[in-house]
């Protein structure tokens, strides 16, 4: 094991810049929950959105349902409601004037189907990339995926004891919500963002740990040398392959230590094991990226100088530092070329996990699934290209 | 036989820089590969360890034939390359630990071999140092440190004293032959014919990726006819008198340049004798006077009418 032994040694001369990356993503993470909370308070006053409700889920008397007035009014709280009549032609008039940003309707027997425990859906039009429209959005999740909690975990619990419960529970969120103007990290958003921006430590601590060894290895005169030594090419990529995932392993486990740190209890939900699955996936493609990056590059200033330009653009691109809602729709097009954009992507979904149903988790899993794609693209590209090299050198 | 190298032609395109080379190295010889820069030796030596893949030819080493996936073989050689190939990021003890591990796995025995190693090279005060603190001959010595702490059979090294002071050149020299009279086999490669005069006990002499000649120094010598090279310095001498001193036995060519004369014999006895009686009779005065035999760039010279070195 002297190839995995040399490995680490190597590794201890890049020390100091991991341990810095460490210090720079723990300051960011708790810079951006301390202005994460701030903006987010002010925003609820700002931006009421403007929607129409119409609901065919009515009791025989004709009124909504108690659950469907429930929403109701939870909604009401934070945008206003505009009368439209139910009309298509008028709804989408009220739509292209921006009488409204969205129009949600809820279809018949919903309160029923939602109180079996099934998902249904709620249909929401609203004007293309309004950020309202996704508040709103994010609202009725919000309230419903509370409502699933009491709806698993309870027996024979009629809608008006959710709707009562809901009211109680989201209406104390808020209020603790506008306590925590000051300095508190137990909002579920703040993780997100603290996952989010994990990415950029992980690429970078990646990048440049992973990099600058097997640029050690990498130099002509040892692959060489290496070469006439009994240990065979086999065994010594696999040695090399060992240290990389345990480097790689030991800097996802630093980074699920610092959310301990900060969110503790947070942590041991279902929402922080898929926030640790998801940066586990992500760990493991930037591994397999920076060795692409690593295998192809010859001089250590140009690996850095290329793995610092890929680490910003991958983030800042896709949201990794700001929401990806705020970026506008044709960086997000380019943005869907990286990995990234799919982890953001999913630790946004994840933030709005509150009950294990197959449909909430499936479109998380399918993203975690694009992240793996791209680390199994660049491996299938390093592979090829060293196999052409090989091929070469040999000649 | 440690290695045995058959008809080996290596091409780089259309270049061809190994032309059917034959060369056969014993137990415990020092053996030399001589030979200007380009002639082929680091190519020899790459392919004699199946670093590179060749035209044509056979490679036995240990009796064994050589290849990529020969272990065993390769477990009881020791490379030393041209090119420094040490790890920027290691120290000198941990570099030689690294080496010293891809043969060694036993720790403690490695703990001793790579002490031993330290001192062999005398770089005990440079544990701690990283290449990069290391002055060139320093270096060297821990590139050659490297590749023999392990203690192998067979010990190539491939211009180990490059760009090297006096100073550490001797100290490897040496550290070669210590290491022969140790037991190891040892093949090395040179531009410098004085070095491998010293050491080596048989030569083979490269040129353009052929094997010119071979032999131990004296054959090699043996090989031109030419005896004793005298540079003497003149004073009042007339040049009209040089056509004269032709009439010196034994006399192949005679020099005068700069208060200067420079006469080679062949190969003969008495030359010298020959030589100082005449100035006696022409009374002619002369100062500093140095007589030396032909080396091994004589010999190259003689062979392909080129110096070895420019
Ligand atoms: N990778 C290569 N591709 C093409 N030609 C090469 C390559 N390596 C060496 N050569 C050519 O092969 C010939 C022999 O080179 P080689 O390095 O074996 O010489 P050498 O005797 O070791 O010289 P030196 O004393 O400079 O080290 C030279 O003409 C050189 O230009
Ligand atoms: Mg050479």
């Amino acid at each position: 094991m002297s190839i995995f032994k040399g490995y680490f040694k190597i590794m201890k001369s890049n020390l100091p810049v991991l341990i810095m990356f460490m210090v720079v993503f723990l300051s960011l993470s708790v810079f951006y929950s301390y202005i994460g909370t701030r903006s987010q308070n002010a925003s609820f006053e700002a931006v009421k959105t403007k929607l129409a409700f119409i609901s065919y889920d009515t009791e025989k008397n004709g009124e909504n349902t108690v659950l469907v007035d429930g929403l109701k009014n939870y909604i009401s709280q934070y945008s206003e409601i505009i009368p439209v009549e139910d009309d298509p032609e008028k709804l989408q008039e009220s739509l292209f004037f921006k009488k409204v940003d969205s129009i949600i309707r809820i279809p018949k027997g919903f309160t029923e189907a939602y109180l079996e425990g099934e998902n249904p859906s709620i249909e929401v039009m609203s004007i293309p990339d309004s950020a309202n429209a996704q508040y709103a959005k994010m609202y009725i999740d919000r309230y419903l995926n509370r409502g699933r909690l009491y709806i698993a975990h309870m027996e024979e619990v009629s809608s008006a004891d959710i709707v009562s419960y809901l009211k109680n529970d989201l209406s104390k969120n808020v209020t603790v919500e506008v306590e925590n103007s000051g300095f508190v990290f137990n909002d579920g958003d703040n993780m997100a963002s603290h996952y989010n921006l994990m990415a950029f430590y992980l690429l970078y601590v990646l990048m440049i740990g992973v990099g600058i060894t097997m640029l050690a290895f990498n130099k002509p005169e040892l692959v060489k040398r290496n070469k006439c030594s009994p240990i065979s090419d086999t065994n010594s990529n696999l040695q090399l392959l060992l240290g990389n995932l345990t480097f790689a392993v030991l800097c996802w486990v630093l980074g699920i230590l610092s959310s301990f740190a900060l969110y503790g209890g947070k942590m041991a939900t279902i929402n922080g094991l898929l926030y640790g699955i998801n940066s586990f996936v992500l760990t493991l493609t930037a591994l397999s990226i920076s060795f692409l990056v690593a295998s192809n590059i010859k001089s250590k200033e140009t690996f850095q100088g290329i793995a610092t330009i890929l680490v910003i653009l991958m983030s800042s691109l896709t949201g990794v530092f700001t929401p990806q809602e705020m970026l506008g729709t044709s960086i997000l097009k380019i943005a869907r070329f990286m990995p990234t954009y799919w982890f953001v992507k999913a630790n946004d979904q994840i933030q709005s996990v509150s009950v294990i149903t197959i449909d909430g988790l499936m479109p998380i899993f399918q993203q975690m699934l694009m992240v793996l794609s791209f680390g199994i693209a660049a491996l299938v590209v390093t592979m090829l290209i060293s196999k052409i090299k090989e091929s070469l050198l040999l000649e | 036989m440690v290695i045995k190298v058959e008809g080996l032609v290596k091409k780089y395109g259309d270049l061809v820089a190994v032309n059917d080379l034959n060369l056969q190295v014993n137990q415990g010889e020092v053996f030399g590969l001589l030979g200007p820069n380009g002639s082929g030796k680091t190519t020899t030596i790459n392919c004699i360890l199946s670093l590179l893949s060749y035209s044509k030819g056979e490679i036995q080493v240990f009796g064994k034939p050589m290849a990529p996936d020969a272990y065993d073989i390769k477990r009881n050689i020791g490379v030393i390359m041209q090119n420094i190939a040490v790890f920027d990021e290691l120290t000198v003890l941990e570099n030689i630990d690294y080496f010293c591990g891809l043969y060694i796995n036993d720790k403690r025995k490695r703990r001793n071999l790579v002490e031993e190693a330290i001192e062999f090279v005398g770089l005990r005060d440079y544990k701690k140092f990283v290449p990069k603190e290391l002055s060139g001959g320093l270096l060297r010595r821990l590139n050659i440190a490297c590749g023999i702490a392990h203690k192998p059979k067979l010990i190539i090294l491939d211009e180990p004293t490059v760009a090297v002071d006096p100073q550490s050149r001797n100290n490897i020299l040496e550290g070669i032959l210590k290491l022969n009279r140790d037991g190891a086999t040892i093949i090395y490669t040179s531009h410098y014919m004085e070095e491998v005069e010293q050491i080596c006990s048989r030569i083979c002499i490269l040129d353009k990726g052929s094997i010119i000649a071979s032999g131990s120094k004296e054959e090699l010598k043996s090989m031109i006819d030419m005896g004793e090279k005298v540079s003497m310095e003149v004073f009042d001498f007339k040049e009209q008198l040089l056509r004269d001193m032709k009439k010196i036995p034994n006399i192949q060519s005679i020099d005068y340049k700069g208060g200067r004369i420079t006469v080679k014999f062949s190969k003969a006895s008495n030359n010298l004798i020959y030589l100082l009686d005449y100035l006696k009779e022409k009374n002619i005065k002369f100062g500093k006077f140095y007589s030396e035999l032909p080396t091994l760039n004589d010999v190259f010279l003689e062979l392909t009418g080129k110096e070895l070195r420019d």
